[in-house]
C-alpha cells in the first residue's frame, strides 16, 4: 500500500522529482565508455596466451623450461642439429615474447626475424646485437623501428648465443650457415670493454663485421 | 570454450548489465524511492539551515536517539583513538628506519619487520574498524528513528574486538603470526574478531528491523552491506587451509584490497553521505545517483585486488579481469564525486563555520583523487612503473588517511558533543587538529608519490642500478617522516580533545 502511494507521489509534478534524476545520464555515458574499454582490453590482452598460465608466459616456454638440458654430451657442440635443438629452446624462453613464435615480430614494436636483412647478414653482426643489445632507429624489411632490445651477454652463455643465432638464421624461412661457438667467444673478447647498447643502425653499419 | 574464458566474460558482463539494469530501473522509476528520501535526515526546521559546530543544535528528537547507546559508542571512539596514537607511533618508527636504519636498530622487538606490521594491523583493526563502526552505529538510530537495540551486545563486541587486537599485537611482537600481509594476526585470535564483528551486526539488524523509516537512507545501505561483506572476507581469507601457493597469494590480495573497498570505504562513504548534507543543511545533489554509486561499488570492487599481483605468476586472465574492473571503479567513483562535490560547491561558505565539515570535505576530495589514481595505476602501463615502489604506500595513505581517517575525525567530532551533551571547551584545538593533520597527509602523499615514481623510473632504467633506485628515494623518505610527525602530533591533539570533552563538567551545555 505504502509503495503505491509513493509511486503516485512520484508521478506528480513534484519539484523535487524533476531534480532527483539529475545527472543520471552521466553513468550511462560512463558505462558505455567502460564497455568499449573492457571489451577492447580483454580481447587484445587475452589472445595468444594460454589462459591458465602466468603473465606473459606461453606454453612452449614452460615446456622448454621443464625439459632442461638433456642433449647428449658426446656430440660435437658445433654440430648443426645440436645447435638447432638448443637454439629453439633458448628462443622460446628468451626471444619469443617479443619476436613471436613465427619470427614475424610485432608491427611498430618488435622487428621481424623472418627474412630480415640483419639476421641473414654477417653472422658477427647478429651475435653483436644479441650480446650488447640495441637501442634507437633501425630499418628492417623497409619498416622503421624505434625501440630497445636488452643486452643478453650476462644472461646467455656463448653456447646459448651461438645456438640461438644458428636457430634464427635457419628458421622462419631463413636458410644460412651455422654460427660456431668460437665466433661468439671471439666477439666477446673483441668487445669486452663495451657497456652500452648499440646505438641504432647507424653504429651497426659503421662496424666491419668480416 | 575454456571454462576460465567463460568466467571472465560472465564476470565482466554481469557487472556491466547489473549497472545498466539499475540505471534503467531508476529512469523508469521502478526503484521505489520516496520523493522525500534525500530529506529524511533532516528534522523539522533543519532543512535549509546549516549546522555550524559552535551551536550544536540538538533538538529533543535527536537527543534520545543520539544517547541510546552512549556507553558502547564512547568505548569504540576512545579505544580507537588510543590505538590511533599507538599505531602512528609505530608508523613513524617504521618511516624513520627507512632513512636512518640505526634508529632503534639494536632493539629486537622494534625491528622494521615488526613495527611496520604493527602499524598496519593497529591502524586497520585497532583504529579504522572500531572507529568507523562506532560512528556508523551512532548514526543508525538517527537514520531509523529507533533507539539502538541490544546495546550490551554492542558493548561486549567492542571489548572482545579490543582484546583480539591486543592479543594479535602481542603475537606480532613475539613473532606468532600467520605470515600474510594484512592477515598477520594469528588465526585463533581472528576468531575473536570474527565473533565481535558478528556481535556488532546483531544490534544493527535488530534496529533496522524495527526502523520507522519506509526507505533506508543511502548511508544505511553502505553500513549494512559493509557488515555483511567484511565477515565473509575475513573468515574466508583467514581459513588458511583452503588456499596454498599462488592461490594463497590471490586470496591474500583479494582480502587486503577488499578490506579497503568493501569495509572501510563503504563505512566512510556512508558517514560522508550523512554528515555532508546534514551540516550544509541541504540534501545531496542527486539522491538517485548515490544509490547507483553504491551498487557500482558492490558490483565492481571484489575483482579489483588482483592488480597487486600483476607481473607475478597468476593467470593472465585474472590479471586482465582485475585491470578492467579497477578501471571500471571509475564509474561509481565519478558518480559519488559528483554528488559530494556539487553538494559542497553550492554551499562552500559553510566551511567557515564548521571544522567537522572541513574534515568531511577533505575526506571526500581525497576519496575522489585516490580512487581515480587507483584506477589509473592498475593499468599495466602505469603499473609497470609504480609497482614495487613507494608510490603504492603514498596511494594507500591517501585513501586510508586522507579519505577514511579524516572522515572519521569529522564523524567523531560531530558525534562526541551530542553523545556527552557538552560542547568542546576549545573548538580552536579542533581546527588546529584539522590543519596539522591535513598538512601532514599532503606532505606525506606528495613527497612519497614523487619519490615512488622516480624510484620506479630508475628500477626500469636498464643502465641504472638497484642501489641507485634506493638512494634517490632518501630525501623523499625524510620529507615523508616530517609529514608523518605532523600526523602523529595531530593525533595527540585529538587524544587531548577527546579526553577533555569527557572530563569537562563545566563545558557549555548543548541545547
Amino acid at each position: 500500500m505504502n509503495f503505491k502511494q509513493d509511486r503516485l507521489e512520484n508521478e506528480k509534478n513534484d519539484p523535487l522529482e524533476s531534480s532527483s534524476l539529475r545527472y543520471i545520464n552521466i553513468p550511462i555515458v560512463l558505462i558505455a565508455l567502460f564497455v568499449g574499454f573492457g571489451v577492447t582490453y580483454l580481447t587484445l590482452r587475452t589472445q595468444d596466451t594460454s589462459l591458465g598460465l602466468g603473465d606473459s608466459r606461453t606454453v612452449p616456454s614452460s615446456n622448454a623450461a621443464n625439459n632442461s638440458d638433456s642433449t647428449s654430451e658426446t656430440k660435437d657442440p658445433n654440430d648443426f642439429a645440436v645447435l638447432m635443438d638448443k637454439g629453439k629452446r633458448v628462443y622460446t624462453t628468451t626471444c619469443q615474447a617479443c619476436h613471436q613464435a613465427t619470427g614475424a615480430g610485432v608491427p611498430n614494436a618488435f622487428p621481424p626475424l623472418a627474412e630480415s636483412e640483419w639476421v641473414n647478414g654477417p653472422p658477427k653482426q647478429l651475435v653483436a646485437i644479441i650480446l650488447h643489445g640495441l637501442q634507437g632507429e633501425i630499418h628492417v624489411k623497409g619498416q622503421k623501428f624505434q625501440g630497445i632490445m636488452p643486452a643478453f651477454k650476462g644472461q646467455l652463455t656463448s653456447e646459448d648465443i651461438a645456438a640461438v643465432s644458428t636457430y634464427v638464421r635457419n628458421s622462419f624461412g631463413n636458410k644460412m650457415d651455422l654460427v660456431p661457438i668460437e665466433m661468439v667467444d671471439q666477439l666477446k673478447e673483441e668487445t669486452q670493454s663495451r657497456t652500452l647498447l648499440w646505438n641504432g643502425e647507424t653504429e651497426l653499419k659503421a662496424q666491419n663485421w668480416e | 570454450m575454456d571454462a576460465k574464458m567463460v568466467f571472465l566474460i560472465l564476470t565482466f558482463s554481469i557487472s556491466v548489465l547489473g549497472m545498466l539494469a539499475f540505471v534503467v530501473a531508476l529512469i523508469q522509476k521502478q526503484v521505489l524511492v520516496p520523493a522525500s528520501a534525500a530529506k529524511s535526515i533532516f528534522g523539522p526546521n533543519e532543512l535549509g539551515h546549516s549546522e555550524p559546530d559552535s551551536k550544536g543544535r540538538m533538538g529533543d528528537q535527536w537527543r534520545a536517539l543520539d544517547q541510546s547507546a552512549k556507553v558502547p559508542i564512547l568505548f569504540f571512539i576512545v579505544s580507537s583513538t588510543l590505538w590511533l596514537v599507538l599505531g602512528s607511533i609505530f608508523g613513524l618508527f617504521a618511516s624513520l628506519k627507512l632513512h636512518t636504519p640505526e634508529f632503534l636498530g639494536t632493539q629486537a622487538l622494534l625491528t622494521f619487520g615488526k613495527v611496520r606490521t604493527l602499524h598496519l594491523n593497529i591502524i586497520t583493526y585497532g583504529w579504522l574498524s572500531p572507529a568507523a563502526l562506532g560512528v556508523a552505529m551512532w548514526l543508525v538510530p538517527r537514520l531509523t528513528k529507533v533507539p539502538l537495540q541490544n546495546v550490551r551486545t554492542l558493548f561486549s563486541a567492542g571489548i572482545i574486538w579490543n582484546i583480539g587486537v591486543v592479543l594479535g599485537c602481542i603475537g606480532i611482537l613475539l613473532g606468532v603470526t600467520d605470515g600474510l600481509e594484512w592477515l598477520e594476526f594469528w588465526w585463533p585470535i581472528d576468531i575473536l574478531l570474527a565473533v565481535a564483528g558478528a556481535m556488532v551486526a546483531i544490534p544493527l539488524f535488530k534496529t533496522v528491523y524495527l526502523s520507522k523509516e519506509k526507505h533506508l537512507y543511502v548511508t544505511m545501505w553502505y553500513t549494512i552491506c559493509a557488515l555483511i561483506w567484511f565477515p565473509v572476507l575475513f573468515v574466508i581469507a583467514n581459513t588458511h587451509f583452503l588456499h596454498s601457493g599462488v592461490q594463497q597469494a590471490i586470496a591474500n590480495w583479494w582480502f587486503a584490497h577488499n578490506v579497503l573497498g568493501l569495509w572501510v570505504t563503504p563505512l566512510g562513504l556512508g558517514i560522508i553521505y550523512y554528515l555532508l548534507p546534514k551540516i550544509i543543511g541541504h540534501p545531496i545533489a542527486s539522491y538517485q545517483l548515490s544509490l547507483f554509486g553504491f551498487w557500482g561499488l558492490a558490483l565492481f570492487y571484489s575483482q579489483v585486488g588482483m592488480h597487486h599481483l600483476l607481473g607475478g605468476p597468476i593467470p593472465t586472465w585474472l590479471g586482465n579481469l582485475s585491470v578492467v574492473m579497477s578501471a571500471g571503479m571509475a564509474i561509481p567513483v565519478i558518480t559519488v564525486a559528483i554528488n559530494h562535490h556539487v553538494s559542497t560547491y553550492k554551499h562552500f561558505h559553510v566551511l567557515k563555520d564548521s571544522v567537522v565539515l572541513r574534515f568531511i570535505v577533505f575526506g571526500a576530495m581525497s576519496y575522489t583523487i585516490s580512487s581515480l589514481q587507483g584506477s589509473l595505476h592498475s593499468l599495466r602501463t602505469f603499473n609497470y612503473i609504480t609497482h614495487f615502489t613507494h608510490w603504492t604506500v603514498s596511494h594507500a595513505h591517501l585513501g586510508l588517511y586522507g579519505f577514511t581517517t579524516m572522515v572519521l575525525f569529522g564523524g567523531i567530532y560531530f558525534a562526541l558533543p551530542r553523545l556527552v551533551g557538552r560542547n568542546f571547551k576549545s573548538p580552536q584545538l579542533l581546527n588546529l587538529h584539522f590543519w596539522v593533520a591535513s598538512l601532514g597527509i599532503i606532505i606525506y602523499a606528495v613527497s612519497l608519490g614523487i619519490g615512488g615514481w622516480l624510484q620506479g623510473e630508475e628500477l626500469r632504467n636498464i643502465h641504472g642500478s638497484f642501489e641507485q633506485s634506493m638512494k634517490l628515494t632518501v630525501p623523499y623518505l625524510v620529507i615523508r617522516s616530517i609529514g608523518g610527525t605532523l600526523m602523529l602530533l595531530s593525533h595527540l591533539l585529538m587524544l587531548y580533545n577527546v579526553i577533555s570533552i569527557l572530563r569537562s563538567e563545566k563545558g557549555e551545555v548543548v541545547k
